[in-house]
């Protein structure tokens, strides 16, 4: 007879024992590919987020934009001086910042409201662009930016359409030239609407009145809303009131030299969709920051000395509230961030400007979090599954090789080889190994999905970040499609692999007890 | 020459810190063709005789020389491979196996030449001993007491081997199944020309042998 032979009769004379067997190996394979396959497509979909997290640092300060603040938050704000000093600070420490080696890039912005020589529509849309009071009565909203290579241009968020970006000597020298979005138009007293291009000039005014002139309502006597052509009257005869009230005048004209856009805004056009949304609070144009700044200086030194000569007759007047619009610093490599850190630390212990940072690891957790539950949770369930499979399999295996002494016994008294009979023992288990291996390979695919399913569902899994956090991923990154990522990695593990590692530690224990069949004697066994 | 002969055998248990000797300086040698019965009160070390001689257990001192070779020299296992078989008091068969597969296993270890057709072989040994195809093809389990001790000694002919030990082959057998089993076995040694050594309590047994020998006059001589 066949060794094969013998080794078939075993496993199918014995059914009973060897069904107990397939059972066992095949319930502790599917524990262990199935967390294999967990561990492995967490770690794959983790390596995927880090990468795609850049190394970015975003600082919270006391003088950012406040438009998402409650106002409780509002309140507690630093006001007028106090916020002066900070914003001086906040730049001063920027500026050191943007010059550590372990920064590649940095980039921040102010915004501020400015009088415009013509009226100005940043929209095609009529009632979008009613929304924007800035845009229409002689106001435009503009952002300083302190590279050439802004951040969101950087960033692929927004692109130049039309003439060109700065160059860096314009933002060094703050020249006055300007960046306005695509589709935006001068409108005149008919309302014609002109499309604004590049080598087109836009006066900016930057003005101090010593009152304020309420605006006439937007609605007639009859409670109707006005017209745009009516409403653009209400403005002119605004405009003429605070011509009345104003003290200081200061006109600069800018050239247009580009346009730019975003592609989702053109997207969203088509569907009819006109609202704009960056990463700014509001559309606007973009300078140089150094322009800015000046002009800051000028307003400040003017304003006090309005001020004592007390020529205000409304304070609000007098407001030099200024807002950082973003913030944001590129590292050279994850790997500097603890570095980065004690340096921000100093910087922010010298200029006492109390920022928060930001960095890439808080949102490596946050969306990373249940997935690194998973990963972890799997980690544990295998660890413990190869112990446990390896506990239970040299038990059985070594009472199945008690239970069969005589049998072995046997065999060896008729001269049989001992190392002939190890491996009989052992191809029994190797075959037992592939048809409940083989088994869980169809289970184990669906029980890992099961496991996934049951502690991240899917279907409803959304990050929401941060406008700071967004600045910390690629343009690209989506967690939707990070999990269907996932779910494709379910599919395509390799299962072979697991197969293989599953085989060796069900084979692992075997061998060990088999071991036991070495120091039999069958004379104490059959005489 | 003797097929094996057996010069000073020595052997010993230990028993708490001094050796108890079983067997003390015992030489004996054994023909093909012959029928020999190992007698002796229980506990003498027949038993011990037999494991030594089917090199189950190796002697303190003393050779074992089968066909003039020690069989230290051949290689214990090839030695019980190709030239022994044991029939076991109480059987040993493998239980999941029916008796035909039983016989075939014994059949695929010994590396002796047996002819092509394994089966047919297997059933005319079991034949020979009285067990019918449809009792072959039975699980042993479900066979007598007697019929599984056939099935035995046709495992232990179906080898070709020269030499067959047997310990008590019919300890557990009725008088009507032992005396088919010695007659079995005396077949084997005279007809067959093998060289049969029983381990026996058996006076029937030790009636129908060629030669008795008492292990309790030739071993305990020397013994205090
Ligand atoms: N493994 C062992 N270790 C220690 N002593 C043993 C061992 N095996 C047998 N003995 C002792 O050796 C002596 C001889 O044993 P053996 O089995 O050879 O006797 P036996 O002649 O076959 O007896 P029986 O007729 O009862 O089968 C006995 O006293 C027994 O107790
Ligand atoms: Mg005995």
């Amino acid at each position: 007879m066949k060794r094969l032979e013998r080794i078939l009769l075993s496993i199918i004379r014995r059914p009973v024992k060897s069904l107990i067997l397939i059972l066992l190996v095949f319930v502790c394979a599917n524990v262990i590919s199935g967390s294999i396959i967990l561990y492995n497509s967490t770690q794959t979909i983790k390596n995927d987020i880090m990468r795609q997290i850049l190394p970015v640092a975003v600082f919270k300060t006391l003088v950012d934009n406040p438009n998402d603040l409650s106002p409780e938050e509002w309140f507690e704000l630093p006001k007028d001086e106090e916020n002066r000093v900070l914003m001086d600070q906040t730049i001063k420490s920027f500026e050191e910042i943007k010059q550590l080696d372990e920064v590649n890039y940095g980039d921040y912005a102010l915004s501020a409201s400015f009088w415009t020589d013509q009226n100005i529509r940043l929209n095609t849309d009529y009632e979008s662009s009613l929304n924007t009071i800035d845009s229409a009565y002689k106001h435009l909203m503009v952002y300083g930016v302190s590279e050439a290579d802004s951040y969101y241009f950087k960033k692929g968020i927004i692109h130049i359409t039309e003439g060109r970006n700065f160059t860096d000597e314009e933002i060094q020298s703050g020249a006055h030239v300007i960046l306005m979005p695509s589709g935006s138009f001068f409108i005149d007293e008919k309302n014609q609407l002109t499309a604004i291009k590049p080598n087109d000039s836009i006066k900016l005014i930057s003005r101090i009145c010593s009152d304020r002139v309420l605006f006439d309502d937007y609605f007639n006597a009859n409670g109707e809303e006005i017209k745009e052509l009516d409403r653009l009257k209400v403005y002119e005869k605004h405009n003429q009131a605070v011509k009345d009230t104003i003290l200081d005048e200061n006109t600069v004209e800018f050239k247009v030299i580009g346009l730019y856009d975003d592609a989702h805004f053109l997207e969203k056009q088509k569907r009819g969709d006109y609202s704009r949304e960056i990463g700014f609070s509001n559309y606007g144009g973009l300078v140089p920051l150094n322009f800015y700044l000046d002009c800051y200086q000028d307003r400040v030194k003017k304003i006090k000395q309005f001020d004592e000569l007390g020529l205000f007759r409304d304070d609000s007047q007098k407001n030099l509230m200024r807002f950082l619009e973003y913030n944001v610093f590129m590292l050279n490599d994850s790997n500097d961030i603890p570095v980065f850190s004690e340096m921000i630390q100093e910087i922010n212990e010298k200029y006492q400007t109390d920022m928060l940072v930001k960095l890439n690891n808080d949102v490596y957790l946050k969306i990373a979090g249940p997935l690194e539950g998973i990963n972890s949770l799997s980690k544990f369930v295998l660890v413990v599954a190869v112990f446990v499979t390896m506990l239970i399999l040299f038990s059985v295996s070594m009472i199945f090789i008690k239970e069969r002494k005589t049998e072995i016994g046997i065999l060896l008294s008729m001269g049989e080889k001992k190392g002939n009979v190890v491996s009989q023992i052992l191809l029994e288990m190797i075959l037992i190994c592939f048809l409940a291996i083989g088994g869980s390979m169809l289970t184990s695919k669906s029980l890992s999905q099961k496991v996934e399913d049951s502690i991240l569902d899917h279907k409803n899994y959304r990050i929401e970040l941060s406008k700071e956090e967004e600045m910390m991923v690629d343009e690209s990154f989506s967690a939707v499609e990070l999990m269907s990522n996932y779910e494709e990695l379910l599919d395509t593990s390799n299962m072979f692999t697991v197969s293989v590692l599953s085989l060796i530690l069900v084979l692992v224990p075997t061998c060990v007890s088999v071991l036991y069949v070495l120091g039999m004697k069958p004379k104490e066994i059959l005489m | 020459m003797s097929i094996l002969e057996v010069k000073d055998l020595t052997f010993s248990y230990p028993d708490g810190d001094v050796k108890r000797i079983i067997l003390d300086h015992i030489s004996e040698s054994f023909d093909q063709g012959k029928f020999y019965a190992i007698v002796g009160f229980s506990g003498c070390g027949k038993t011990t005789f037999l494991s030594l001689i089917a090199a189950l257990d190796k002697p303190e001192s003393g050779s074992i020389m089968y066909q003039g070779k020690e069989i230290s020299e051949i290689g214990y296992e090839k030695y019980r491979r190709n030239h022994i078989s044991i029939v076991f008091q109480n059987y040993n068969l493998i239980p999941y196996m029916n008796a035909l597969e039983n016989v075939r296993v014994a059949m695929g270890i010994t590396e002796n030449p047996l002819g092509d057709d394994m089966t047919r072989l297997a059933l005319e040994h079991l034949f020979s001993v009285g067990i019918d195809e449809k009792k072959a093809k039975r699980r042993v389990n479900r066979l007598s007491g007697g019929e599984q001790q056939r099935v035995a000694i046709a495992r232990a002919l179906s080898t070709n081997v020269d030499i067959i030990l047997a310990d008590e082959p019919t300890g557990n057998l009725d008088r009507k199944s032992s005396e088919v089993i010695v007659d079995l076995l005396s077949e084997l040694a005279h007809q067959r020309n093998k060289c049969v050594i029983v381990v026996t309590h058996d006076q029937n047994v030790a009636k129908k042998s060629d030669k008795i020998i008492n292990l309790q006059t030739i071993g305990m001589k020397l013994k205090s």
